[in-house]
């Protein structure tokens, strides 16, 4: 990473860490995360050493969690007037757009790590498949820099804040349901077999899944890259129309 | 870059993804990928490029998948696809030997007619309850075939031994041929299934003269009675080096309860160099498993029913080194004459908390709950290993185990229905115990490591050995109670007898302390049983809670530490 990027990286980081959003993300998503696991996944009761309950509910948290934390990336730049400040600096408007999505996707990454007490407590309670619980937190990740991609990309477009997180966590909805019958049904009457096979391939829980079981496969690697460099591109064109107009 | 550009970027961007993602199966295929799980349950075995490498005749595997039917159930298309991948890999390793065709079996079609006639079970998931399906078929040159009726989620770690077990069975001309001597009715259970499917069985019934020809493997099992001459011709066919799987119990509880075993066999154990002890069975609280007495009682672990894990199975063996675990009850002990010795290589055994107690400990009935508690209190401290199950060598191929309750279905699998169709689910390795062990004495040892990765169950080992040790303390306490008050109500019946009519006032209160004593022993007695599940309890609290709050404790004091001195400055 070029230093420049990394400079904004860390002061972007760092103005979350001044803010209460970080602690209170890093809170929620650990208490929520840890409590579903146990009172609905029912993790203690299944006498099971994986970590299956867990994972589970982590996209349907970032649902609304990761458009929260998406939702001021540029909303509240453009609102405060502070997006022309920033884009007169001698930086790059993609620099600027990867250091914000870098930042939080460290802070989702943080608080992946929060929960790490799960980890260590299912090793001390079994013996699990720890390969198995790897590749469920990178997936996990991976689905949380997804959803901030998209949130960045909503937030480029429009000045209100409330509008943004609701446009996000929507468009982060139809991903996560893009093979299940609410979102194919519509389609499905109209379409022909391989475009719903193509809209059903576009769905998270489905790569996310795949991979959760252990195994690291180049197309889910490459459907979470590919949408996550969308986002960013998305992001980087409505940042310059804004610019340009 | 003008407005113009942007705009482009901003719609063309999304179609480019989606044509990339569409397209990613094709262009990385299943290439590009990494199995991270412990046992690999994902990756192509050893044991499978041997099969699919030394395939001599091209095999062509018909996959019956309702692609039509099944457009609105994404997660059953997306298991196809890993199934697809799964195939494919296999077509590599083949070097083309293996031949694919996927067949869409449409409602009223002539390939559901063809599904129905390979035995395809069909489940009516589909819109207007359409069947779906989802098996194979595989068909060798000769025209001989083999069918996986239904493949489900459920079992996908499974998958690969599915396969290749039904690729290696339709290829085959001939089956090995595998004797089995027993009057047990095992027919109807699963490890009977499992040997029939992978063997020609050629079972001898009690009155048989003579042991069938040519035979590739022998399984005696329990018979009481045996002809002297097929006596005969077994101690031959030892001899001969004949690969034998012999299974003899001292107290047979389940399948059928026949009596004791016929004393020809020990003429048998004679011609092996061993002698198992038929009057005493293993009694092993440390490994006893959990059981339900009856549908309204509580799970206790009883000490005759053994869960034999990873530490007491050998790990040098081929036949256990994979296995989890193997559930036995009633099992006996096996010892080596001096000159077996050498050849003599135990593969299952009990802890050193076992003893070894007279079957007339059991009489009819091992299952009542006061049988149960009588045994669990024969923990000796240090007590001796006994040797459930040993392989053999030296001049004779042959694997013993000192129980048949373990071929009955209910130790070792549970069957549940799935819309309809039954599924059985292992949960311990029996039935991969018995396939490894004449797979291997018939010298084919390629499908053993696939088939012991069939269990993948990890329990809570912590729970399990706090469970363990409540019990212990639970039935220490209880003796002490129990006796206790025993002796409270001697005293109090002798003091009854005493005085019967007149009792002094020292008698009477002497009495009453008595009666006293004897509620407060019952419901100390009562309290003990609660605490049973106490210690489990409390660690899940514990871990509860510390999930809970320490990572979030952490951070907001964190912050606050970090805030609190710009806030004092300002």
């Amino acid at each position: 990473m070029n230093t420049k990027t990394g400079l904004l990286v860390r002061r972007e980081f760092q103005g979350y860490l001044q803010t209460p959003i970080a602690m209170f993300l890093l809170v929620i998503f650990s208490v929520l995360s840890v409590a579903l696991t146990f009172y609905i996944g029912n993790f203690f009761e299944r006498e099971i050493a994986d970590l299956r309950p867990f994972f589970q509910f982590h996209p349907w948290i970032y649902l609304f969690l990761v458009p929260a934390v998406g939702m001021r990336l540029w909303s509240e730049e453009y609102r405060s007037g502070s997006a022309e400040l920033l884009l007169t600096l001698p930086v790059t408007t993609a620099q600027v757009v990867l250091a914000k999505f870098l930042a939080g996707w460290l802070l989702l990454g943080c608080a992946l790590l929060m929960t790490v007490p799960m980890w260590i407590s299912v090793n001390i309670l079994g013996d699990p498949d720890n390969g198995v619980i790897l590749t469920g937190y990178v997936s996990s990740w991976l689905v949380s820099g997804t959803f901030l991609a998209i949130s960045s990309s909503v937030s480029a477009s429009t000045q209100n804040q409330v509008v943004a997180f609701i446009v996000s966590a929507v468009l982060c909805f139809m991903l996560l349901m893009a093979g299940w019958p609410l979102v194919l049904e519509p389609v499905a009457l109209l379409a022909p077999q391989w475009l719903i096979d193509g809209i059903a391939r576009l769905s998270v829980l489905v790569h996310f899944s795949s991979m959760a079981r252990g195994v690291l496969d180049g197309r889910d690697v490459l459907y979470f890259t590919a949408l996550m460099f969308l986002g960013l591109i998305m992001t980087w064109a409505s940042v310059e129309m804004k610019k340009a107009s | 870059m003008t407005r113009r550009r942007l705009m482009a970027i901003l719609v063309l961007a999304p179609l480019l993804f989606v044509a990339l993602i569409g397209g990613s199966s094709w262009l990385l295929g299943s290439s590009v990928r990494f199995d991270v799980t412990e046992n690999q349950l994902y990756t192509l075995s050893s044991g499978t490029h041997q099969i699919l490498g030394s395939l001599d005749e091209p095999v062509t595997l018909t996959v019956y998948f309702s692609d039509e039917a099944t457009r609105d159930l994404p997660s059953l298309r997306f298991f196809a696809d890993r199934v697809r991948d799964l195939i494919e890999e296999m077509v590599l390793a083949s070097d083309g030997q293996l031949v694919v065709d996927w067949v869409d079996p449409i409602p009223f079609s002539q390939a559901e007619d063809e599904a129905l006639l390979a035995g395809l079970t069909g489940l009516a998931i589909g819109p207007q309850d359409t069947n779906v399906y989802f098996g194979i078929r595989a068909t060798a040159e000769g025209g001989q075939t083999q069918s996986i009726p239904l493949i489900s989620p459920q079992r996908e770690p499974l998958l690969e031994f599915m396969l290749i077990q039904t690729i290696e069975r339709v290829q085959r001309d001939t089956q090995p041929r595998l004797g089995l001597i027993s009057d047990l009715p095992i027919q109807s259970g699963l490890i009977y299934e499992q040997l029939s499917a992978r063997f020609e069985l050629i079972e001898h019934p009690a009155t048989a003269e003579q042991l069938a020809s040519e035979l590739d493997a022998l399984m005696i099992a329990q018979p009481t009675e045996m002809t002297p001459s097929l006596v005969s011709d077994v101690l031959e066919f030892i001899h001969n080096g004949g690969g034998l799987l012999l299974a003899v119990d001292p107290f047979v509880q389940s399948v059928g309860r026949p009596g004791p075993p016929a004393a020809e066999l020990s003429a048998v154990f004679e011609a092996l160099g061993v002698s198992i002890d038929l009057t005493h069975f293993v009694n092993d609280p440390l490994l006893g498993l959990e059981v339900n007495l009856s549908p309204e009682s509580s799970p206790v672990r009883h000490p005759a029913i053994l869960g034999i894990d990873g530490e007491h199975l050998s790990r040098e063996d081929v036949v256990t080194t994979e296995l989890d675990i193997v559930h036995v009850a009633t099992a006996g002990h096996w010892q080596a004459n001096s000159e077996t010795a050498p050849f003599f290589e135990p593969l299952m055994w009990s802890s050193e908390r076992s003893a070894r107690l007279p079957t007339t400990r059991l009489e009819t009935d091992i299952s009542s709950e006061e049988r149960v508690t009588q045994l669990s209190q024969e923990t000796p401290l240090q007590g001796e290993r006994s040797v459930v199950a040993a392989r053999i060598t030296g001049r004779v191929n042959a694997i013993v185990i000192g129980d048949v309750d373990f071929l009955d279905d209910r130790y070792w699998v549970a069957r549940q229905q799935f819309l309809g169709t039954e599924l059985t689910e292992a949960f311990a390795s029996n039935g991969a115990f018995v396939l490894n062990a004449v797979d291997h004495l018939i010298g084919d040892e390629r499908l053993i490591g696939i088939r012991s990765r069939d269990v993948a169950f990890r329990p809570f080992t912590l729970v399990d050995e706090l469970r363990r040790l409540a019990e212990a303390r639970l039935l220490a306490t209880e003796n002490r109670l129990s006796s206790a008050l025993e002796e409270a109500d001697q005293a109090l019946t002798a003091l009854r007898a005493e005085a019967p009519d007149a009792m002094t006032d020292a008698q009477r209160q002497e009495l009453e302390r008595f009666v006293e004593r004897r509620m407060r022993l019952r419901q100390e007695l009562r309290q003990v049983r609660r605490e049973l599940d106490q210690d489990i309890r409390s660690l899940e609290q514990r871990i509860i809670w510390i999930n809970l709050l320490f990572m979030p404790l952490v951070v907001v004091v964190w912050m606050l530490m970090r805030r609190w001195p710009k806030a004092r400055r300002s």
